[in-house]
């Protein structure tokens, strides 16, 4: 049994987390029909012997009532979200044990939620953190739900990245991290989405940027797509989100032809220590409602091949096609076969701009089991030099407010101020690093080692 | 006589599972003449307490994967199957390799070897006379590769007189695996040094194959790994040297196959390739089969469909009008089928084929035991050039990446340095060099 944590910290990481953990189920049940207490299901629930079971409230039509708690640590500085969660269906999943919330928020401050709240919960979070890593059998990673825009899931969710490190070194440290839209609502998110990125640098292992604005412009085309809209606004684009988590686990949950653990998706897809940050595509989306689609139209494997490398699928918005690959997962779930894979791949291959040390930069994954009411679904994660671009427009947000010290008091009163300096060089750095990729090793610089002899062939 | 099969990774373990379901169906189609013999090789009865449910008879398998998941599908017992997995010969782990050799051979290898070299010491206890051990891995992932090294090197020094068989998947070229180019290189460099022979099956040939000579349309996995099954058990499976003894187990086939120690690298080809549901209307007839082999050998082609039919064999290379040709260091020819003794073999023994210095390069072994349901077949174990080609190709990609300083830091986090990493593409380089002058 292997086992992943998932860390839902702040507002926004704790409503993506909500529709995670009903879509997780939703998947299971549908998987095994009855909800059975399988390998599967215990990476990311622990069967316990709570008092209530939340298989009913989903309206799932499993059999039995099975007491599921979830391996997650909820952490809120405000009580608000958390409250309506435990009120919610799903409220029977968490226990108070696992959670730590406040009733002052952070102020939408990053140095507040970093350096005041990290210090002073530090005991409580570890204890929660323990708890979580006994109950597992053999740890595989943790999942980092947060948003950078904010101070909690910003300050307080990079801080725990950096504990983590500290006291789980050998354990993959994944972070789902929205970033911020350009018309962000917070005035100060500039500042807090380069804190927090410098923080993602150093100490996760892989990032997952989502982009407000991205998922926003998905959700909405799904939603034109039904014809009327439904729901709570964010719903679509939190949905989009668990999609992701479900789907990159999949193949490690679930038995499959070719499976893909998660370290290895951080042996293939990091080829330089610095350069984690992963874009994220998918093609086809599950449909945001409870009730099961309509068998309707489904897509061709070759039309979804394209759709999930396509720029409109991608959940960070940018130009894949202009930056470089330097590698790139396709993690394919239902009736798939490796020809299939290795046909869109052959077909995609001269529209795509690779790194000329690695031409054919795929590593591919097939589970058997499909997602949720869908025949077959395709994740693609690419290690792109387009993601610099995002840096870039993050950074230059930061540097215009920046310029003129507007802020900066806020952030003073909890931090050094040569530590926003420092933060800001990190990002240059990285930016940087992005940026040169391309002209460092054009295929022209290296030196072709022409094969050796075997003319005959 | 009999032979340990070890199981490395998610593929050997699936293509372990395959070979034994196609050995069992031979013996059971054979139904008394030799299937004792046979049965022998792979399988030991089950001991009396157990029986009464389930198999009747074990695999003499070891199963080793750093995850779950592949072991467990293989250990699931299946309808009606005649054989099954000893439960307790297995050793897994949780959290997989994540296709970093380093960690497999680095961190896996010195915690775990100790308990697979117990688990293959049982199965060789339990063997009357063993006649070597055959691995199966794949050279692109982590636990195969890179944990596959440290365990034979490991079994090497625990058993210095057993002969090593080892059979490789090597990956398709558009990669499963993005690091496939340091992996492969680094498991080729060790198992040269700690197999007596290995024998290379490339995945996008088999893909191929199953494409056209086997009409599937979408080729999955298990169709590639039965094509693998299909071709070890055609030369693993008992048969006699002409007018001679028996060809004992792994030691004939490794002296058959040269035993030259800087060339281990060994490929199988096999005729026919048909489709299990065309067998029944196809007929056979010897020199068909044998010129087709016989080209096979010459281009280096894994399919005997579209063979280049203009590449003739010429002692006299340096003419360069000539078409250079796949040469050969040596060769185990099997036949088997009706009149497969009497068999015309004489275009195998053409000089121009080997290298001039080879004195006796061809060993012909047949059986009038059909397999695989055809009437005649035979199959091709040879030392030859095309054998360096895939080394040769995963070389350049390394070369490459190497400069590049790519994923370096990910072997670095388990101890293997960039210096390691250098010396397993020399070696690659050498061996290339190498059979490049079989030539």
């Amino acid at each position: 049994m292997r086992e992943l944590i998932t860390l839902q910290v702040g507002q926004c990481g704790n409503q993506i987390a909500c529709k995670f953990w009903e879509l997780a189920l939703r998947e299971h049940a549908a998987q095994s029909k009855r909800l059975q207490a399988d390998d599967s299901l215990s990476s990311f629930f622990e069967v316990g012997d709570g008092k209530s079971s939340v298989t009913s409230g989903l309206g799932l039509h499993g059999g039995q009532h099975m007491p599921l708690k979830a391996r997650a640590i909820v952490v809120d500085m405000e009580e608000g979200v958390i409250s309506e969660m435990l009120k919610g269906k799903l409220g029977g999943l968490f226990e108070q044990q696992q959670m730590l919330s406040d009733v002052s928020g952070s102020g939408n401050n990053w140095a507040q939620g970093h350096h005041v709240y990290g210090p002073q919960y530090h005991q409580k979070l570890l204890q929660r953190l323990r708890r979580a890593a006994e109950a597992c059998d053999s740890l595989q990673g943790f999942f980092l739900l947060h948003s950078l825009g904010g101070g909690t899931g910003s300050g307080l969710g990079t801080y725990l990245l950096s504990m983590l490190q500290d006291e789980f070194p050998g354990i993959l440290r994944f972070a789902c991290s929205v970033f911020p839209s350009d018309d962000d609502d917070v005035v100060t998110s500039p500042y807090n989405a380069l804190l927090a990125l410098q923080q993602l640098l150093e100490h996760a292992d892989c990032v997952l940027p989502l982009e407000n604005q991205a998922l926003q412009d998905i959700a909405t085309r799904l939603e034109a797509g039904k014809g009327g809209s439904a729901g709570r606004p964010f719903d679509g684009m939190n949905s989009l989100a668990a999609q992701l988590l479900l789907h990159l686990t999949a193949p490690m949950r679930f038995e499959g032809p070719l499976n893909v653990d998660l370290n290895e998706i951080t042996t293939n897809l990091v080829p330089f220590p610095r350069r984690h940050f992963l874009l994220s595509g998918m093609a086809p989306f599950q449909p945001p409602s409870a009730r099961p689609s309509h068998p309707g139209i489904m897509p061709s494997f070759d039309q979804m091949f394209g759709a999930a490398l396509s720029r409109d699928n991608q959940l960070v918005r940018v130009q894949p096609k202009q930056g470089m690959y330097l590698a790139c997962a396709l993690l394919a779930r239902g009736n798939v076969s490796v020809g299939d894979l290795n046909r869109g791949i052959s077909r995609l291959l001269p529209t795509l701009q690779v790194a000329p040390w690695n031409p054919e930069p795929f590593k591919l994954g097939i589970c058997a089991t499909p997602p949720a009411g869908l025949p077959m679904s395709l994740l693609s994660l690419a290690n792109n030099s387009c993601v610099g671009a995002t840096f870039e427009r993050m950074h230059e947000r930061f540097a215009k407010l920046y310029r003129r010290r507007v802020f900066l008091h806020h952030y003073v009163q909890y931090m050094p101020a040569e530590d926003i300096q420092a933060a800001s060089h990190a990002v240059t750095e990285l930016i940087h690093d992005y940026s040169t990729l391309p002209r460092c090793y054009l295929a022209s610089d290296l030196p072709q080692p022409k094969p050796l002899g075997l003319s005959f062939l | 006589m009999s032979l340990v099969t070890l199981q490395l990774g998610q593929c050997g373990n699936q293509v372990g599972t395959s070979l034994f379901n196609v050995v069992a169906d031979e013996i059971n189609r054979q139904n008394g003449v030799l299937a004792e013999d046979f049965q022998e090789v792979f399988f030991r009865p089950v001991s009396d307490r157990h029986s009464g449910q389930g198999a009747q008879q074990h695999a003499r398998a070891v199963l080793v994967d750093m995850e779950q998941k592949a072991v467990a599908a293989a250990l699931r017992p299946a309808r009606g199957a005649s054989w099954g997995y000893a439960p307790c010969s297995s050793l897994t782990q949780q959290s997989g390799s994540g296709n970093n050799w380093a960690r497999g051979y680095c961190e896996y290898g010195p915690k775990h070897t100790p308990d697979v070299i117990d688990l293959v010491r049982r199965e060789v206890e339990a063997a009357d006379y063993l006649g070597g051990i055959l691995t199966l891995q794949s050279a692109a992932g982590g636990t195969g590769s890179g944990f596959g090294a440290a365990v034979m090197e490991g079994l090497r020094d625990e058993l210095p007189s057993t002969l090593f068989l080892n059979h490789t998947v090597w990956p398709f070229d558009s990669g499963e695996v993005i690091v496939q180019s340091y992996n492969t290189l680094l498991t080729l460099q060790h198992l040269t040094a700690s197999c007596d022979a290995i024998i290379l099956a490339e995945n996008s040939a088999l893909h191929r194959t199953c494409q056209r000579m086997l009409n599937i349309a979408r080729p999955s996995l298990p169709d590639l790994n039965g094509v693998i099954a299909h071709d070890l058990a055609s030369v693993l499976l008992p048969a006699k040297v002409r007018g001679g003894r028996r060809l004992s187990l792994l030691s004939g086939l490794l002296v058959a196959l040269g035993g030259h120690p800087a060339y281990k690298l060994a490929s199988l080809q096999s005729v026919p390739q048909l489709p299990a549901s065309s067998v029944d209307f196809t007929s056979f007839a010897w020199p068909g089969l044998l010129k087709r082999l016989r080209q096979m050998l010459i281009t280096g082609a894994f399919m005997e469909e579209g063979l280049d039919w203009s590449a003739t064999p010429s002692p006299h290379q340096q003419h360069t009008w000539q078409r250079p040709h796949n040469k050969a260091l040596s060769a185990l020819l099997t036949l088997r089928g009706s009149g497969a003794s009497t068999a015309d073999t004489h275009s195998f023994t053409d000089p121009a084929l080997f290298p001039s210095w080879q004195a006796e390069p061809l060993t012909v072994t047949s059986t009038s035991v059909p397999f695989a349901r055809c009437e005649m077949s035979a199959s091709l174990l040879s030392c030859n050039q095309a054998c360096a080609q895939p080394a040769a190709r995963m070389q350049t990609r390394a070369t490459s990446m190497l400069a590049a300083r790519a994923y370096v830091h990910q072997y670095e986090a388990f101890g293997l340095g960039l210096s390691d990493l250098q010396e397993a593409v020399c070696s690659a380089t050498e061996v290339v060099g190498r059979y490049a002058m079989l030539g």
